[in-house]
């Protein structure tokens, strides 16, 4: 029989320790720095724990001095306002180009796909200058408005429906039931896994964007998790990183978490974000 | 039929089979129009809108807009910050790809080949990907510090002297690289995992029959050949990401110090959005996306050719 | 032929955590021959293919190949070649590269391997040529020279099972292992294939050990037929001794198609074995020395079976239905007490004149009722000499 341990059982799994530990290390020190006085991170030693506690005054202050909540807010509101708008548009859309026979198939398609090549920030010009001109700047549909669109939603989706059995929506439409019936009540129901991939990806993109946010916004109650990151930073100069830390461990935690609660959902769903490139 | 139709040539449909056609045809317009107006605003139009402004030296809020054909584009052969933009993004690139895509698929086969602790390993690097990046960015700030940073702390009491990572002309694309690869490392690794998954244990079993002993051996005789389709699509995948870097440059370095961190995003950010130059800025969108299509497209023909059995 | 100089396994045990896979597997293969392990999916035959490999250890017992312990050593120490039931050809490799890579990971070293550098070592010229010789041959024999630049993805399921083969053969190993490689062909390129694989075993002359989960292809092929269930091996004999005298009930279930039928009997007083058949009882076999009571199947194969007018010592069967298989037909019957399906095999000028519904009386000779006690070992009769024989 095999031994258990071998050297180079032992020699890989110290290999891959290290590269965790490398991994994790800023979140180790994100929080630690967040527990720490302002006078111990300035002491510039390599201690982990602090001393004395200075995690109250830290995150108070990244509670109060930028609107915490009502980022969170706000990234929240964003982000499921952005995700439900692109499910609603993506699959009626996609439905119809997987499953139904009409001359604009095609193109249309064809049409998704070179969407799918042209990056998000391509469009970014034109569009703030029209938002400027109709005074939509510094508003949240200015922040939902332009993402309401996703090539990738339908390019997913139209994937997903042409795998599903036909049989499904013949048997519907002999029931009687017409195509946008069909759509509310037999491919929604059904699109479940492919839904959950893309909810994932896009909340995480939609979250984590900082470029559309940072042109269109300038008022922190507007802010969303990023900006407000940015603005906190620039208001202290850099200098209370207690308190930016603090404040990045509020901001980190809710994808974290949503993370640990549902890793093969999520991983799956970020893999799709690989597809788009 | 070439008609979208979906139907093989020679078919003559009866007029009742017409008209089912026309009525699932109108409903599937139906069903498509809502997208189909959004592709046209949010899409369509500021595409080619930008395509537009690029040949223009229009400014927001100036009311003169004049036709200026391809100036921009010769002026932007010329113009000092674009170039070095240009050529430290391709630097940045160059650097995060090869790096994050090597430890991705190292960690990978790592991860792969050990039964304990798989789903402990493949959180702590997955980690960063779920990540909020502009906090992560700020965090990297504080372990980069050149005083109270832990990483210049851990190399003084290493007897070594820690450079000022983030400060300094020389090591800020370093610097950046260094955070770009910790970011990406993780995300290659899983679509590393789903690659190496789909290698046929059979393959390891008649590779060890053939004489196949040694851990290179196999990794050169099966994995690396049957991974090929996937390294070429993390490459891909990573060499697009790190080509659209922003948000690190913006939380961290503003392009500085003396435009060493200048990337393509953050000066069309600056030129599109701060200096309101829009006209430029949209010949910059055009180069940047041009980029970006030659890669993609790149990997589009290198699969048809070399990685197909 | 010296017995131990072949391919041996001795006293196989294998358990994955709490199951038993195989229990006490002891199994010798003469130099040259063809041994085909057969039994239904999940008895453990695969398992014991890749022991004997080196792709899985065992946890007790020990293997030999040519009179040597070859059990610690991997498979790639061992000097065996294997065919895969997915061929498990390299898709990136062309055929000529599939069948030169296990010579040349044998013949050149590390170094001579290593892409651009190792061809100007030296010796490795003369090996390649060796090699590529070695190559030609091979394809030659399985007719597949003309695909050898082609690569699997270009090639039929048959013409990659070819190579596959080749691959195996190129090495001149002391053993063949084949797990079951015909099972992804269709029907008819599989019968056909069967033919060729036993043409090269008798040019090759090589110790081949075949799994395979179809009985006919077993019989058809080997020189003997060793039959596992659930992990165990039941027999081990030349095909005609397997089929005309299992030891074991589930053998002769296993072996023979139509299926064998098998007929409930318990031992009288004066040793018959009685089936229950409604309104009489019916001696089926007599002389057993068994204590009353003892339950006992009586097996008969279909085309042993004779269609007579019912009689008091004949079993009463009903027909249900003829099935026409074109060189012969199956009769299907229903044994009237405890309705118990049988099937005869009968020639179709037989059929004249049967009729479904018809009762018939079952007639076979004595020798052909084979007895299994409960547990389905086999019970020998002693032919009685002088006796009337009972006929049912």
């Amino acid at each position: 029989m095999r031994p258990i341990w071998t050297i180079g059982r032992a020699i890989r799994f110290a290999i891959l320790s290290a590269g965790a530990l490398v991994m994790l290390a800023p979140y180790i020190w994100m929080i630690s720095v967040s527990l720490k006085p302002r006078s111990e991170i300035f002491n510039a030693t390599f201690e982990l724990l602090p001393e004395h506690w200075g995690a109250v005054e830290n995150y108070t202050k990244a509670m109060t001095r930028i609107p915490m909540l009502t980022l969170l807010g706000n990234g929240a509101i964003v982000c499921a306002a952005i995700l439900l708008f692109q499910t609603v548009f993506a699959i009626p859309c996609a439905y119809a180009l997987a499953k139904l026979r009409f001359r604009g198939a095609e193109p249309i398609f064809a049409l998704v796909m070179m969407g799918l090549l042209i990056p998000v920030q391509t469009t970014a010009l034109p569009i703030y200058v029209v938002f400027s001109d109709l005074n939509l700047l510094n508003s949240l549909s200015a922040l939902v408005i332009p993402f309401m669109l996703s090539v990738f939603a339908i390019f997913l989706f139209r994937q997903f429906f042409r795998s599903m059995p036909d049989d499904l929506i013949h048997a519907a439409r002999l029931d009687g039931m017409g195509e946008l019936g069909i759509v509310w009540r037999v491919i929604v129901p059904n699109a479940w896994p492919a839904a959950t991939a893309f909810a994932i990806f896009s909340v995480v993109a939609h979250w984590n964007d900082l470029f559309w946010p940072l042109i269109v916004i300038t008022r922190m109650p507007l802010a969303t998790p990023p900006l407000g990151l940015i603005f906190f930073q620039a208001a202290e100069a850099g200098d209370d990183y207690g308190a930016l830390m603090a404040a990045t461990t509020i901001v980190t935690l809710p994808l974290v978490l949503l993370f640990l609660f549902a890793q093969r959902r999520f991983i799956e769903g970020i893999t799709l974000s690989g597809l788009k490139g | 039929m070439p008609d979208g139709s979906g139907l093989p040539e020679g078919i003559v449909l009866s007029s009742a089979a017409r008209a089912m056609r026309r009525v699932e045809a109108r409903a599937a317009w139906g069903l498509a129009a809502p997208t189909l107006v959004l592709m046209a605003i949010l899409l369509v139009l500021p595409t080619i809108a930008v395509l537009l402004l690029s040949l223009t030296d229009w400014e927001l809020g100036a009311a003169h807009l004049g036709f200026v054909g391809f100036d921009n584009y010769v002026e932007l052969a010329h113009d000092r910050t674009f170039v070095t933009s240009l050529r430290n993004t391709l630097i940045f690139a160059a650097i995060v790809t090869p790096v994050s895509v090597v430890l991705g698929l190292g960690a990978a086969l790592l991860i792969e080949a050990e039964p304990i602790g798989k789903t402990f390993f493949r959180t702590a690097y997955f980690m960063p990907v779920v990540s909020l990046i502009v906090a992560m960015a700020t965090v990297w700030q504080y372990l980069l510090h050149p005083t109270i940073g832990p990483l210049n702390a851990l190399l003084r009491l290493a007897g070594m002297g820690g450079p000022n990572w983030l400060g300094s002309s020389d090591t800020v694309l370093v610097s950046l690289a260094i955070i770009g690869v910790w970011q990406a490392v993780g995300f290659n690794m899983v679509l590393f995992l789903a690659g190496l998954t789909a290698i046929p244990r059979d393959l390891y079993a008649a590779a060890e029959v053939d004489g196949v002993k040694t851990g290179w051996d196999r990794f050169w005789t099966v994995t690396w050949p049957l991974l090929a389709p996937t390294t070429l699509f993390v490459v891909t995948i990573t060499l697009i990401q790190a080509v659209k870097v922003f948000e690190t440059v913006a939380t961290l370095t503003q392009g500085g110090p003396s435009k060493a961190s200048e990337v393509l995003l953050w000066t069309i950010y600056q030129e599109g959005f701060v200096y309101l130059h829009v006209g430029y800025a949209s010949a910059m969108t055009i180069v940047f996306v041009a980029i970006l299509m030659v890669v993609t497209l790149l990997q589009t023909r290198v699969l048809e050719r070399r990685v197909h059995y | 032929m010296a017995a131990g100089s072949g391919l041996a396994l001795h006293g196989i045990e294998k358990n994955f955590g709490a199951t038993r896979i195989l229990s006490g597997v002891t199994l010798e293969a003469a130099q040259g021959e063809f041994i085909a392990l057969v039994g239904p999916s999940g008895c453990g035959k695969t398992t014991l293919l890749r022991i004997a490999a080196g792709l899985d250890y065992p946890d007790q017992g020990r293997v030999e190949l040519g009179g040597r312990d070859i059990t610690a050593r991997r498979a790639a120490d061992r000097d065996i070649a294997m065919v895969f039931q997915s061929y498990a050809l390299y898709p990136h490799l062309t055929v000529r590269q599939n069948m030169a890579l296990p010579l040349a990971m044998r013949r050149l070293s590390l170094a001579q391997r290593l892409p651009v550098i190792g061809r100007w070592l030296p010796g490795t010229r003369e090996t390649t040529v060796g090699i590529a010789e070695s190559v030609a041959q091979a394809a030659a024999t399985l007719r597949i020279d003309q695909l050898l630049d082609r690569k699997p993805g270009q090639l039929s399921g048959g013409q990659r099972q070819r190579v596959a083969l080749g691959r195996a053969l190129v090495r001149h190993p002391r053993a063949f292992l084949m797990d079951e490689p015909l099972s992804n062909l269709d029907a008819t390129l599989r019968v056909h294939t069967r033919t060729e694989i036993v043409e090269l075993h008798r040019q090759a002359g090589v110790t081949t050990l075949y799994v395979t989960h179809d009985q006919a292809e077993a019989l058809s092929m080997a020189d003997r037929v060793a039959v596992m269930m659930g992990g165990v091996l039941l027999q081990v004999a030349p095909p005609a001794e397997i089929y005309r005298d299992p030891r074991h009930r589930l053998v002769a279930e296993f072996i023979g198609s139509p299926r064998i039928n098998l007929i409930d009997a318990v031992v009288d007083d004066v040793g018959s074995a009685v089936a229950a058949s409604g309104e009489h009882p019916v001696a089926l076999v007599q002389g057993l020395a068994l204590p009353p009571g003892t339950p006992v199947s009586i097996g008969i194969r279909p085309e042993h079976v004779r269609l007579r007018a019912p009689a008091a010592d004949r079993l009463p069967v009903t027909l249900s239905r003829l099935e026409f298989l074109g060189s012969e037909v199956l009769a299907h019957l229903v044994l009237d007490a405890g309705r118990l399906p049988i099937i005869a095999k009968l020639v179709p000028d037989e059929v004249a004149g049967l009729t479904a519904g018809r009762c018939f009386g079952l007639e076979t000779a004595p020798a052909d009722r084979l007895v299994f006690a409960a547990d389905g070992q086999r019970i020998d009769v002693e032919p009685v000499a002088g006796r009337v024989a009972l006929h049912a």
